[in-house]
Parts: structure tokens; C-alpha cells; sequence
């Protein structure tokens, strides 16, 4: 898949690609480390690092391999906190979490809301 | 400005219509098949780094690839079913041994893990049989009793990530590395592909020549739109919406049939605590997962949460207020004009119907692993493992019908022709093939008593 990049804001998405973006047992995503989700990582989400972040108006700048992005999570967007590099149990978390300089996974329902953000932690 | 993601998947992309994800699922590969053997492998014997447990630990293959509170009365103490009774790592908030034991309920935490004393529910173990048939919908795979049991792209496929991750791990601290390791992607693709060979291929085509005059008005009942109306969310006796209804997408399907508002539940009579489980969603709809029937009866109890312990009970849930009262329920009775209202003699003959297409199909399958035996070059213990199988369905098949005294000839027939698989078992290869055949004889000829060819 080629994920092409345009600065700006996440927008509604025009597509309704369908291909099994289904519900998903969105609990024990919790537990699945950055870059690890099955299906989701590589194909259907964003990986980088936080390069900008403003909290007032909920809304980040993502940097990664493949490009930059900026998203402005909806209220119903999940977050979790990625420590498995430190062998602690990943816990939820919140926008609050997210920090400049923090690596993020940020995977995009076909509407293009984000669905959830794991944060690794620092 | 909007950022454009193409995906890997090359689908076409509609505003106003979705595609039925039942396009995406593979096609049947053989089932002697390298990778299906190797998911076959994985699915028995990898613990993935845990507790012990495996897939089979849950799924039994001597259990219709589920678990019913008889088969775990067998269970040795030190089974890693378990695990929660042996392991101090797990004794708090990861399992309830008393409901294991007396009902064959597993703790799930599909809502969440941030209060695991009291935000869990208790279900049933389902089957993994005709997961071809019964999984894909129009919103995509629905798995696990909510339509909701998969992280990741909630597909089949990725529906293992998520069970080593609730059932799987060392210490409820679930961390990835220490607690549990995840599925490689081979792995995933090899565990995807045996599951979906299990069982039924295809749907049932509706109405059936039966011979029995009980399953046949049971098979009327069950189709008539203004008697039974099973036929709706259970299209051909599966598990899926009638596309005359609901659309010729629909696939599986989700209802709130009111379970939950039965009075009595076993789990409830206990006095364990067993929270109030809402289904699909967080927070919840009411909304479970429909099931297919062909497999239903002797694959008990019933419902998410084993509420129902036979095939009869189950249908008779339909004629309550507790279904007729809910959002299904309602929903039917506005499609319909009536609620389900079936006499007992009618419960009985649409129980009938679901024990007869069972037993068919236990025919079938066990028909199918006695080819299989012996029309590849098989190992002796490969073989074996083919023959023992075989026994498992036929002996379903005389439990489901001589619970209710369907079809005495047939069930003669298939007590024979399982004495023939259980003697091959014990036999030089030499005769084996000869009783082998003639267990498929008897087969066939229970079949006739059953069903017009």
C-alpha cells in the first residue's frame, strides 16, 4: 500500500472502503504493542513521532517514515499507553499523554476519524 | 485539506453502498492442505508463551470444537483450563473456577481491563464449526458472541491476537513478551485457514426432502413466516438474515433478543457475581452475535451466557415475553403482524427439525474425515487422529436423535457403523479399511431413513 501524505487536517474521508475496517474487539487492542495490530499496522495506520501538539484546540503533528500527518482526535477516540519496552502493563490514556517527541500509532477508520492513538511510553 | 490513505486492499469504493465482506473470505483450500495442518498444529499445541492454554484448550475437538459442562467434568484437575485454580498469578479476576466447572462459562473482558473485579461478563464457549458460512456481514467479520470479538481489523484472522491476549496470558499484567508472546503473521494465516475448514463449507438449501413427519412439520414451522419465522435471522437453518429481509447483504446479523431478561438464569441461581452483559458495544446495544443452527443441537448449552440447556428450551425462548418483548422481538412482530406464539408440540417438531439437520450433518462430516482417512497417503497416527474423530461426530449424531427417539432405525445404523470406526481403531491397517467401509455403508444407510437423496 502507498500511503501519500498531504499536510493539513484529517478531513472526512470520501471513500467508504469496507474491506473488514469492521468492529473490532477493541478491548485487548490495548495490549498489542506499537506496530503490532494485526491487519491494522502497516496497512491501516499512521506510525511517527509527535512533532507538534497543541492541547487547546486538540490537535497533533505526526512525523514517520512516510510522511507527516495531523490529526484532531474525536471525543471517542481511544488512547493507550504502549509499555511493553519497559515490561509494564499498557494502561489507557488520554490526549493529555501525548507529548513532542513520544513515538504514536494512529490508526484511521474508512471515515477517517481516528479510532484509537497508542502512545508509547517514554 | 484531507490526507489520503489507499489501502492494500484493491475493493472499489462506494458512497452510498458497502460490499459484502463475505467476498474477502478465502476459498475453501483442501483440508489435508499444508497450512490448514499447520493452523491444525498451532491450534492445539501452541500456548504462545502463556499460561499453558491453548486454542484446543477451549475448543475441543472431542466437544464439536466447543466445551460443555459434561466434557469439563472429565477434565484432570491440572488441565490448563484450570489454570485460575493452580496458577496464584491468576487466581483474582481472571476466571471463575465454580462457573467453569458448573456451567462452562469463561471470563471475558470485552469492555475493557481498567476494573477487572467488576466490569467482566461470563459466556459460553462456541463452536468453531462452518465459520466459512456464518461470520461475514455487510459491516464486516462479526466473531465472538457480540460481533465484536477481534482488535486489530477484527477479522477471523486476527480473532487469535485477541484470545492470547484475554485467555492466553501469565499474570493479568497481559504484557506483550513477558505474560504471553503474539502470533506470528504465518501463524495467523495458518490458524485462520484450519478454522474455517472446519465444519460446513456451504449453507443448507432450504426446504429439505426429510422423511420424518415430526422434523419435516418442524422444517415448515421453522420457515413459515407466520408460525415459527426462524427462517428470518437464521436463513437456511444458518447464520444469517434472510436477504429477502434484510437485504441481499446482510449476512450475519446482531439482535437484542432479551436474553438477559430471562428470569432464573443458572448463572444467576449461583449467587456468584456475574455482572449484566450488554453485547455488542461499549456500552453495550444488547445487541449478540446470531449463530448457526445446523450445528446448534448438540453443541449446548444455549445462548451467550448457557442460559438453556436443550435444543427444546432453546426454541421454546421464542414463544416468551422475554424475547417477544425485545428489540428483536418487536422488530419481528412489526415485520410479521404477530409475535412467536408455538404450541409445545410445535416447539417440539422445530427441536425435531434442528436435531435431524444435526445429525445429518454429523453424518456428513464424520462421512468425510472416514474418505479422508484413507483417500490420501496418511500417516498411522494422522489416520488414527481422522478415525477418532469420525467416532466423535457419529456418536453426536445417535445422542441428538435418541434424546428425542428420532429416526430408531437410523440410530441402529449408526450405532453400527460407529462399533466399525471404534474396532478400526483397534485393528491392523490390513482390516482396517474393510471396517472403515463398512462404517460408511451404515452411514449411508442412516442417511436414507433420514433424507430423500
Amino acid at each position: 500500500m502507498n500511503k501519500r501524505i498531504l499536510t493539513g487536517c484529517v478531513g472526512w474521508a470520501v471513500f467508504m472502503l469496507v474491506t473488514g475496517t469492521a468492529h473490532g474487539q477493541q478491548a485487548t487492542e490495548r495490549y498489542i504493542p506499537i506496530g503490532k495490530s494485526p491487519g491494522v499496522s502497516s496497512d491501516e495506520s499512521f506510525i511517527g513521532t509527535i512533532t507538534d501538539i497543541d492541547y487547546a484546540i486538540h490537535r497533533m503533528e505526526v512525523t514517520g517514515p512516510e510522511g507527516r500527518i495531523s490529526v484532531n482526535p474525536a471525543e471517542s477516540t481511544r488512547y493507550y499507553l504502549d509499555r511493553t519496552k519497559r515490561k509494564m502493563t499498557n494502561q489507557t490514556a488520554t490526549f493529555q499523554d501525548c507529548e513532542v517527541g513520544l513515538k504514536v500509532e494512529i490508526k484511521v477508520k474508512a471515515d477517517g476519524s481516528v479510532d484509537w492513538i497508542k502512545i508509547e511510553s517514554g | 485539506m484531507h490526507f489520503v490513505w489507499r489501502q492494500k486492499h484493491v475493493w472499489t469504493a462506494f458512497l452510498t453502498g458497502t460490499i459484502l465482506v463475505a467476498c474477502q473470505v478465502t476459498p475453501p483450500l483442501p483440508p489435508e492442505d499444508s497450512l490448514v495442518l499447520e493452523g491444525e498444529r498451532l491450534f492445539f499445541n501452541e500456548t504462545f508463551a502463556g499460561n499453558g492454554r491453548t486454542c484446543g484448550t477451549c475448543h475441543r475437538a472431542e466437544d464439536n470444537f466447543a466445551l460443555s459442562p459434561n466434557f469439563i467434568a472429565t477434565l484432570p484437575p491440572d488441565d490448563p483450563l484450570f489454570v485460575a485454580e493452580f496458577d496464584s498469578n491468576l487466581a483474582v479476576n481472571f476466571e471463575n473456577p465454580r462457573l467453569i466447572r458448573e456451567l462452562g462459562l469463561i471470563l471475558e473482558n470485552q469492555d475493557g481491563f481498567d476494573d477487572l473485579a467488576t466490569n467482566f461478563n461470563m459466556r459460553g464457549i462456541p463452536h468453531t464449526l462452518g465459520l466459512r458460512t456464518s461470520i461475514a456481514s455487510a459491516d464486516g467479520p462479526q466473531t465472538g458472541w457480540s460481533g465484536d470479538g477481534a482488535p486489530g481489523d477484527g477479522s477471523l484472522r486476527s480473532f487469535a491476537v485477541g484470545a492470547v491476549i484475554q485467555h492466553f496470558p501469565k499474570s493479568i499484567d497481559r504484557v506483550a513478551g513477558v505474560d504471553f508472546r503474539l502470533p506470528t503473521d504465518d501463524e495467523l494465516d495458518a490458524l485462520e485457514a484450519f478454522q474455517l475448514s472446519l465444519g460446513r463449507q456451504q449453507d443448507l438449501s432450504l426446504p429439505l426432502p426429510l422423511k420424518g413427519a415430526v422434523a419435516a412439520r418442524g422444517q415448515e414451522i421453522f420457515i413459515d413466516r407466520s408460525q415459527g419465522k426462524c427462517n428470518a435471522c437464521h436463513f437456511n437453518a444458518g447464520a444469517n438474515g434472510d436477504p429477502a429481509i434484510f437485504g441481499p447483504t446482510a449476512g450475519n446479523l446482531n439482535f437484542a433478543t432479551g436474553v438477559e431478561d430471562l428470569p432464573d438464569q443458572p448463572a444467576d441461581l449461583t449467587g456468584e457475581n456475574v455482572p449484566p452483559d450488554d453485547g455488542l458495544g461499549n456500552p453495550g446495544s444488547g445487541e449478540f452475535n446470531t449463530p448457526p443452527l445446523v450445528e446448534a443441537a448438540d453443541t449446548g448449552p444455549f445462548f451467550h451466557n448457557n442460559s438453556i440447556d436443550t435444543i427444546e428450551g432453546a426454541v421454546a425462548f421464542y414463544n416468551g415475553d422475554a424475547f417477544n418483548e425485545s428489540p428483536a422481538g418487536q422488530l419481528l412482530i412489526g415485520a410479521t403482524g404477530s409475535g412467536i406464539d408455538l404450541e409445545s408440540t410445535q416447539v417440539v417438531a422445530v427441536a425435531a427439525f434442528l436435531r435431524v439437520i444435526n445429525a445429518l450433518e454429523n453424518i456428513r462430516a464424520g462421512d468425510e474425515l472416514l474418505d479422508r482417512a484413507y483417500s490420501l497417503s496418511q500417516t498411522a497416527d494422522r489416520q488414527a487422529t481422522l478415525l477418532e474423530r469420525a467416532a466423535f461426530e457419529i456418536d453426536d449424531s445417535i445422542a441428538v436423535l435418541a434424546a428425542a427417539n428420532l429416526h430408531p432405525v437410523a440410530t441402529q445404523h449408526l450405532m453400527m457403523a460407529l462399533a466399525h470406526v471404534r474396532s478400526s481403531l483397534n485393528t491392523s491397517s490390513a482390516s482396517r479399511r474393510q471396517l472403515v467401509d463398512d462404517a460408511r455403508a451404515q452411514l449411508a444407510l442412516a442417511r436414507d431413513q433420514m433424507i430423500e437423496s
